[in-house]
């Protein structure tokens, strides 16, 4: 029989237990535990160097180099936006596109095409020719409109104007599903937090437990940005 | 939409979908924004919606036909009555409110009248 985690099939779990990394002597997760159903808009929060992103790139399949377990191996299911990029400079909108549609999970180039036209940019032009804000947004793109059932987005908004950041977020809204996960590392609190179900917080190497949005609001008279700068700052352990 | 970010969204959207049933922007029978068009809307997750709606649905206020979408009762009459409830409990909040201010039944008699002469000078 399968085995079933708090009531749902492993299979249908993201995340892992007691994930540690270090770099050299740096301890940088210190037994991380993640659990969570597939489906949803899902964020971790944490300071500069907290390691978001040491635990995405695990999550993601990019580094194997840890120890602990993952509850979903199946690394072609989850996309990954990272935080930087490497397009070859003479790589286009198009070319890209077609790259993530032969080697990724499928990519839907009538969505990404169709959001790029919105921003004027064209499929024939060069990546590199496109503004830093206008190549993340892209990256957005191609990460959220591949048919993964998981999507990691390390710091979506970073370098996106006003109008580019509302388009995320309407995205996210539309792409979201009961069996698709959406995992978001940010420090624009204010601009995600009526879009997630939850967050976790990272600190010390070690994820807090869930807190779902609705619940901290409730509860505490809190906004998630509130509780948030409360629960990074507070030196015992998490809780309501 | 703007949110108080300290307060529920879900009760937010709530009192929002309400005022425009109540109002009649959403009459009785009219079909009400599907979920996932509606989070695009205001913003949110669309499970936020999702909670909004079945409440709404189990007092009675809209109905699932099935795959058409959801639509607001078309019952007139069980819609003004939910308003008139509504519009009871409002008062009855605003009324503590002003009892915290030292107003009594007397005052506040005199008080109300004042606004609703100043609305028909408005309306007029």
């Amino acid at each position: 029989m399968e085995r079933e985690i708090s009531g749902v099939p492993e299979a249908k779990l993201f995340g892992g237990e007691g994930i540690r990394k270090s770099f050299g002597r740096k301890a940088v997760l210190e037994g991380a535990d993640l659990r969570l159903p597939v489906g949803g808009i899902v964020g971790i929060f944490g300071l500069n160097g907290a390691g978001k992103t040491t635990l995405l790139r695990i999550l993601a399949g990019l580094d194997s180099d840890f120890s602990g377990a993952l509850y979903k191996a199946d690394f072609e299911d989850v996309g990954y936006m990272a935080p930087d990029e490497n397009f070859p400079p003479d790589m286009t909108v198009r070319g890209a596109v077609d790259f993530f549609d032969r080697f990724g999970k499928g990519a839907d180039g009538e969505a990404i095409f169709s959001a790029l036209r919105a921003a004027n940019i064209r499929e024939k032009q060069l990546i590199l020719s496109m503004s830093l804000g206008m190549r993340q947004y892209f990256r957005f793109l191609l990460t959220v409109h591949c048919a993964t059932s998981v999507c990691l987005f390390d710091e979506p908004f970073t370098n996106l104007d006003v109008n580019l950041r509302a388009r995320v977020a309407d995205t996210m809204i539309r792409e979201c599903g009961d069996d698709r996960l959406f995992l978001v590392t940010t420090h624009e609190i204010k601009e995600i937090e009526t879009l997630i179900d939850g967050f976790f917080v990272l600190k010390g190497g070690r994820l807090s437990e869930y807190y779902p949005s609705e619940d901290v609001r409730e509860r505490t008279g809190k906004s998630v940005e509130e509780f948030y700068r409360d629960a990074v700052n507070r030196a015992g352990p998490k809780g309501f | 939409m703007e949110f108080r970010s300290n307060q529920t969204i879900a009760s937010q959207i709530a009192a929002y979908v309400k005022r425009e049933i109540f109002s009649g922007r959403y009459p009785p029978g009219s079909k009400v924004p599907p979920i996932r068009e509606f989070a695009a809307f205001c913003c949110v997750n669309p499970n936020t919606v999702a909670k909004v709606y079945a409440e709404l649905e189990s007092e009675g206020l809209i109905r699932t036909d099935g795959t058409l979408g959801k639509f607001v009762a078309g019952d007139g009459a069980l819609v003004a009555a939910r308003r008139a409830e509504y519009l009871a409990g409002r008062m009855r909040e605003f009324r503590e409110e002003l009892r915290g201010c030292g107003v009594g039944a007397e005052e506040f008699e005199s008080l109300a009248g004042a606004a609703a002469r100043e609305a028909k000078g408005e309306e007029e």
